[in-house]
């Protein structure tokens, strides 16, 4: 029953692990971006600031959009790890009780045993 | 019983990693929910796991009622404990769904009250268990088992008994990416082994519970 808990912590750390391995789009790249767009569209000198302001923008919106679907997705694996967990340390201790009921019911009965021979 | 045990451990713990990987690294990112897609993995293998523990269920509580078994009574309850853990990870899993794709925890839509209707008659189902003597115990769960049963197709169609918009209508074609479906065959798989693993664990439990309820019994009639 330990493995299956300690594998199952392990699955879920690599998990969270992955999924905090999205990658954040880098100030170089935004500036790329900008370079390429800019070379694309003929953007005139004066509308420079806007247009960087414009891509930092959305590139904020896309990257807070994504942190709030992995904050679901996040959520959702979470709360099924901890359900299986929570079920298989139920079977675990419920099984721990009876053995030490029946090992107790067993000593019980050697001593009984042991009086009547006497 | 212990030696597949043995040998089914380490090949869940083997099917779980492969399943995660899969499911980040292998499955496309779906176009329209994007990352939260991937809840859809888990919550629909454990939705199709809910049909089969539930399904075993009623097997045994029929096979039961024929030949007066307590083992298939045993098998009975620990198919039924298992939908229900299965059924509360659908329960749980659903409104993170939905309060993405729907901008709500809960709706009273068709298959969400179906399942929780499904989740309370075997609630029920341990209710009347835990409050019966031995061996009324054993038959009126079997019958509450098989009468629950009837709710499972229930919920399986209830997008076409009932009109709704939120869950897609049985029949609908949807166009899924080969690695999507791969990757959810892989994982239901997972989750059907899983359910094995965790029948044959509960199935001991409750077999050595029955063992200590006898040898008690049999304590206090020789006192008494």
């Amino acid at each position: 029953m330990r493995i299956v808990i300690v594998v199952s912590c392990v699955i879920v750390l690599v998990l969270l692990f992955l999924t905090m391995q999205v990658p954040e789009i880098s100030e170089d790249k935004i500036k790329q971006a900008i370079n390429d767009g800019q070379s694309v569209s003929e953007v005139k000198d004066e509308d420079q600031q806007a247009l960087q302001d414009a891509v930092k923008k959305i590139v904020e919106q896309l990257e807070s959009n994504q942190r709030t679907r992995l904050k679901y997705l996040v959520a959702a694996y979470l709360v099924i790890w901890l359900v299986f967990m929570l079920y298989l340390l139920r079977i675990g201790k419920q099984q721990q009780t009876l053995d030490q009921r029946l090992a107790q019911i067993e000593l019980d009965d050697s001593d009984n045993h042991d009086k009547s021979v006497e | 019983m212990g030696k597949l045990i043995k040998i089914l451990l380490p090949l869940i713990a083997i099917l779980l990693f492969l399943s995660i990987y899969l499911i980040f690294s292998y499955a496309d990112v779906e176009k329209s929910m994007l990352e939260v897609q991937k809840i859809f993995y888990l919550h629909v293998s454990a939705a199709m796991t809910v049909y089969l523990a539930f399904g075993v269920n009623f097997i045994f509580s029929i096979k039961y009622l024929v030949k007066r078994k307590s083992n298939d009574d045993l098998l009975a309850a620990s198919a039924a404990e298992i939908g229900l853990v299965f059924c509360t990870i659908v329960l749980l899993s659903g409104p993170i769904w939905a309060k993405y794709a729907w901008n709500t925890w809960w709706t009273w839509e068709a298959r969400l009250t179906s399942t929780l209707v499904l989740w309370l008659m075997y609630i029920g189902y341990f209710i009347l268990r835990n409050a019966l003597l031995a061996d009324n115990r054993k038959t009126f769960s079997a019958v509450l088992g098989i009468i629950a049963f009837i709710n499972v197709p229930i919920v399986h169609y209830a997008t076409m008994f009932w009109e709704t918009k939120l869950h897609p209508e049985r029949g609908t074609k949807l166009e899924v990416l080969p690695t999507i479906r791969n990757t959810w065959m892989f994982v239901l798989l997972t989750f059907i082994i899983l359910f094995v693993i965790l029948l044959v664990l509960q199935y001991q439990t409750k077999k050595t519970e029955s063992r200590y309820e006898a040898i008690r019994r049999k304590h206090l009639q020789e006192f008494s």
